[in-house]
């Protein structure tokens, strides 16, 4: 009969990353690159040597807006690819807030200036909206690696 | 030795839990009419006309007969609401007793922590809402449930009792018990924050017992909570979840409201407003069809769909229990029951309302009818068919159950025996068709007669086909009626919860445990919303549009967070918005979407067709 007996944390074997995740992660690269593109491609750099020229600082903003979201979100968007890769629980939330802003930057574009990069922005969004939500994907992200707490042997 | 009915309704009478601070308890029917007066709306008059005043009012004259043209409703009117200065002395009174009163006192409700928080915006405006309708009206909130609560106490002081109306029913080797009981008032709404007021409330609870000899045996019970009707309203006699004092059955009474309940807690009880019906079916069959259609995770896991519909309001009905105690061995026992087995003439005649005729179309404030029927005069399809009512109608009781299924392996057998000699006719007769069929085959002139052979050949070859699949489905039948039997007469029984799809089960303690500061803030949202929509109208008009958008906006991120619900509103968002960027799409590149979705289909045949050639080789 042992004295007493010896807690131990036993590591759990390292989970073996879905397919489905992979292409999230691979997904969100490439949206993150695009996002990026755009933002540079909406970039109005013929402003830049006249801001001092622009009376209205609001009018002169907005024009940065697009380029400021769609910047950000194309590197939240390749942070987030490094959250799907290591399966953290809110990683596909993350993925899932992205498209959402992305859409409703695209939709608010729509029925303003309507740059033509928003279609393919919508278009890719709406693809990985359903790519998220099918055959059973947010399940996967369910899955973490835990650490499992056993009692230690008799031996001890 | 066989029991009459009321010794069968007695024996068996259930016990009554109030929540702390109900004022109104089954009460003698009788006596409550006395103190009334009997009225009818017509629909071409704008005031209501009194028939037969107060103090003049009883059962009988209740029952005689009140022609009137199509449209006309009658109705029984209890009490007169109190003017202002009445109802400010009877709460005064009424928190002077309350203060004063010992901790253990069973009288004094508390509503707890959460109740705000845990019923959304919906009903809280919806309170606010009807409150104002009622200001609008020259009339506070509880005037009339303070009357009548008056009322009732003064007659309880003249006659304390406590009764129920009991009525026997045997059909199908069922005995069916219903307890009808007659309640004063519901002050759910003015008592308890729940969903209306209205006077007079009828309840009712069925026992189902089955005959096993001499020996009556309880089998099912079933309480009536608000509409809902089916299996999921029953519990089996031994079901754990049933509680029971000796043969009583324990029923938990809903504060206000009245509704009954196997087990104490708080209940979400969710009201769908009549004109947002069909919205509200919307919601629904979207989220079905959401679910369906990209089998997330919650379809698959629980297969519950049921999600937060807007269009239905969230109440709490609170059963704690904790308040008086009614029934056999407790606190305040029944008194004799009466007997409605055969209809008295005041329940089989008296279709009218038992309480005012509000007119209210929203919050259903008119007064229920009697036992027998429903507000608009048809039979209640708890008093025509109880057994139908509760899902009985295709259960037999137990001691049946192995006569039954020995019955039917019995016609089955049968079906099968003649089925087996019926196919070995047609096999008979398929096979001559063959050999006649083969013989004909190097005649040219009996082409036609070929022709016939062989469509008479399929059809028979059809039907054999059929009549072997019946086979295959009737001896797997057969197999499980066999085991069945055997199980039966092995005392073992179907599952206790079996029959249960969607049983009301009180919240939860996780839900429960609502923090402080979000209690605060749904205290305060409601009228923040409000206030910023003036202050949007009063200075920024010019932006009324974004400012709503962005007020709602803020305000629904704030509750989703307090409620942890802040990832499913997103993802719910971004739904919306990839149906929108659909539609738009569509919109602007309709025939580019066509040609893409043609390609690619086309492009995935050849790819599945070429892996298959591939993999032949």
């Amino acid at each position: 009969m042992p004295l007493f007996r010896r807690r131990t944390r036993q590591r759990m074997p390292k989970p073996r990353r879905p397919w489905a995740v992979t292409a999230v992660a691979l997904l969100l690269v490439v949206e993150g690159l695009g996002l990026i593109g755009a933002a540079i491609y909406d970039f109005p750099f013929d402003l830049v040597g006249e801001a001092q020229n622009i009376h209205d600082v609001s009018e002169f903003l907005m024009l940065f807006l697009p380029t400021a979201v769609y910047g950000l979100m194309g590197l939240v968007a390749l942070l987030g690819c490094l959250d799907t890769l290591r399966m953290t629980p809110n990683s596909w939330t993350t993925a899932m807030l992205i498209q959402g802003i992305n859409l409703f930057s695209a939709l608010l574009q729509y029925f303003g200036t309507r740059p033509v990069y928003i279609y393919f922005i919508m278009a890719y969004s709406l693809f990985m909206v359903i790519y998220l939500h099918y055959s059973g994907l947010p399940g996967q992200y369910r899955f973490r690696p835990t650490v499992a707490r056993s009692e230690g042997s008799d031996d001890a | 030795m066989p029991e009459n009915d009321r010794d069968l309704l007695r024996r068996f009478e259930p016990v009554l839990r109030f929540t702390a601070g109900e004022s109104f308890f089954p009460m003698d029917a009788a006596a409550y009419v006395r103190n009334s007066s009997l009225w009818v709306k017509r629909p071409d008059e704008v005031e209501s006309a009194c028939l037969v005043p107060e103090g003049e009012l009883n059962l009988e004259k209740l029952a005689a007969s009140y022609p009137e043209k199509f449209g006309a409703v009658h109705y029984i009117k209890f009490i007169e609401p109190l003017n202002i200065g009445d109802l400010a002395a009877y709460r005064l009174k009424q928190g002077i007793a309350e203060l004063t009163a010992p901790k253990d006192v069973k009288h004094v409700f508390h509503p707890g922590r959460g109740r705000l928080a845990r019923v959304g915006y919906g009903s809280r405006f919806f309170d606010a809402l009807f409150s104002l309708t009622l200001f609008a009206r020259g009339r506070v909130p509880g005037d009339t449930a303070a009357a009548a609560a008056l009322t009732y106490q003064g007659l309880m002081q003249q006659n304390e009792q406590y009764r129920y109306y009991g009525r026997v029913l045997r059909r199908d080797g069922w005995i069916a018990l219903q307890y009808w009981f007659f309640y004063a008032f519901n002050n759910w709404r003015s008592g308890f924050h729940g969903v209306n007021d209205h006077e007079a409330d009828w309840e009712s609870m069925l026992i189902f017992l089955y005959e096993d000899g001499d020996e009556v045996i309880p089998e099912w019970v079933a309480y009536a909570a608000h509409d809902f009707e089916g299996d999921d309203i029953r519990r089996r006699w031994d079901d754990p979840e049933l509680e029971r004092i000796g043969e009583h059955p324990v029923v938990y009474v809903g504060a206000g409201s009245h509704a009954s309940y196997f087990t104490p807690g708080e209940y979400l009880a969710e009201i769908e407003i009549p004109f947002l019906s069909p919205f509200a079916r919307l919601v629904d069959y979207l989220q079905k069809s959401w679910h369906r259609l990209m089998r997330n995770a919650l379809g698959e896991e629980g297969n519950n769909h049921e999600g937060f519909n807007v269009f239905r309001i969230p109440f709490v009905d609170y059963a704690r229990g904790d308040g008086i105690r009614l029934g056999h061995g407790q606190e305040k026992p029944w008194s004799e029951p009466v007997m409605i087995s055969k209809p008295p003439d005041w329940v089989r005649d008296f279709r009218g309302l038992w309480g005012l005729y509000a007119q209210d179309p929203v919050s259903g404030e008119d007064a229920p009818a009697g036992p027998m029927y429903n507000r608009d005069g048809s039979v209640r399809h708890s008093w025509y068919d109880p057994i139908g009512w509760v899902g009985l109608d295709k259960v037999g009781p137990p001691n049946l159950s192995a006569e039954t299924a020995r019955r039917r392996s019995r016609e089955i057998q049968h079906r099968q025996d003649t089925r087996r000699v019926i196919l070995a006719e047609k096999s008979n007769q398929l096979r001559d068709l063959d050999v006649e069929a083969r013989a004909m085959q190097d005649q040219p002139h009996l082409g036609r007669l070929y022709a016939e052979h062989q469509h008479k050949m399929e059809q028979l070859s059809a039907e054999i086909n059929t009549l072997r699949a019946q086979s295959t489905s009737d001896a797997a039948l057969l197999q499980a009626l066999s085991e069945y039997i055997t199980n039966h007469e092995a005392g073992k029984r179907s599952p206790v919860r079996g029959h249960l799809r969607r049983p009301q089960r009180p919240a939860d303690e996780v839900n429960l445990r609502i923090g402080r500061l979000a209690e605060v803030w749904s205290a305060l949202s409601i009228g923040i919303m409000m206030l910023g929509f003036v202050g949007i109208v009063l200075f920024a008009r010019e932006y009324l549009a974004a400012g709503l958008a962005a007020l709602l906006s803020l305000v629904v991120f704030i509750e989703a967070s307090f409620r942890r619900q802040l990832a499913k509103l997103l993802t719910s968002l971004t739904n919306l918005l990839a149906f929108c960027a659909l539609l738009v799409l569509l919109y602007e590149f309709f025939w580019q979407a066509v040609i893409v979705a043609v390609l690619t289909a086309g492009t995935y045949i050849m790819w599945v067709n070429v892996r298959e050639l591939v993999s032949r080789k």
